[in-house]
């Protein structure tokens, strides 16, 4: 799992590649620690060039996102575009519990002002 | 289905390990490819959810996370009945399905959507306990599915 990451603003943006399910979620999960660790708690995680998510990936953001919230900030997610990817989130109703963004630029500008 | 021979089958055994699943996929991919199966992304990827969902329980719950454990896969195809049946088989500790919680979707949750997601993706989700094995038998029709 390749990713990128870039902190603008106080929003930090993942951007994973490929993959995300048991055997790597764990890494993504480390690498959003690290920012919650330093302060950062408004993240965009960008998976729209994710092609596989399992439940272990859907932990990790979940994890993320009830962290962010008990200081005020939030993980908002970018839908995969693959749209076989996007099932999980439809099935366990998880794109009404996060925002899901067609974009990046979309997720970061639904931050609003910080 | 075990009294009805199937068209075509594909053993082999993993490593109960999460490093070891992406075999599924390139295993999937090359038994549809050999048997002319070819079904839409949504097909593909449901039945690869389902399987590594039941596959990643077995190594969290029947082995534990022991990385000594295998799991045996077999991949059955059926055309006279068009359906895939994939049978997953572990010696781990065995499972009463009577007591998994459906999860609350209202309330999001860090584990316990594997099995919910299994039976949502397949149009079969089938576990016996037998001789000291965990045996599961998913399976998907095609052909007649909406994610075809």
């Amino acid at each position: 799992m390749i990713q990128t990451k870039e902190l603008i603003l106080q929003i930090a943006t993942i951007t994973p590649n490929g993959r995300i399910d048991a055997f790597n979620a764990p890494e993504l999960r480390q690498e959003i620690n690290q920012f919650m660790d330093e302060g950062i708690n408004h993240l965009v995680i960008d998976l729209s060039q994710v092609t596989f998510c399992d439940s272990a990936a859907m932990a990790v953001f979940v994890s993320a996102l009830k962290r962010s919230r008990q200081t005020e900030g939030d993980v908002k997610l970018v839908w995969p575009t693959s749209p076989a990817a996007c099932r999980i989130f439809t099935l366990t109703k998880m794109d009404r519990v996060f925002d899901m963004c067609d974009s990046a630029v979309t997720a970061q500008a639904n931050f609003g002002a910080i | 289905m075990s009294w009805l021979a199937p068209t075509n089958s594909l053993s082999f055994d993993l490593p109960a390990s999460y490093e070891a699943l992406i075999m599924l996929e390139k295993s999937l991919d090359r038994f549809m490819e050999m048997h002319n199966l070819q079904k839409s992304c949504q097909f593909r990827h449901d039945l690869l959810l389902a399987t590594h969902e039941i596959c990643a329980n077995i190594i969290d719950h029947a082995y534990m996370g022991d990385p000594v454990g295998r799991i045996s896969i077999k991949f059955s195809l059926y055309s006279s009945l068009w359906l895939l049946q994939i049978e997953l088989r572990d010696n781990g500790r065995s499972f009463d399905p009577e007591t998994v919680q459906q999860p609350n979707l209202e309330v999001p949750q860090e584990h316990g959507y594997g099995l919910f997601l299994a039976h949502l993706l397949v149009d079969n989700v089938n576990y016996i306990h037998h001789n000291g094995n965990n045996i599961w038998q998913l399976v998907k029709l095609f052909g007649l599915s909406s994610s075809d």
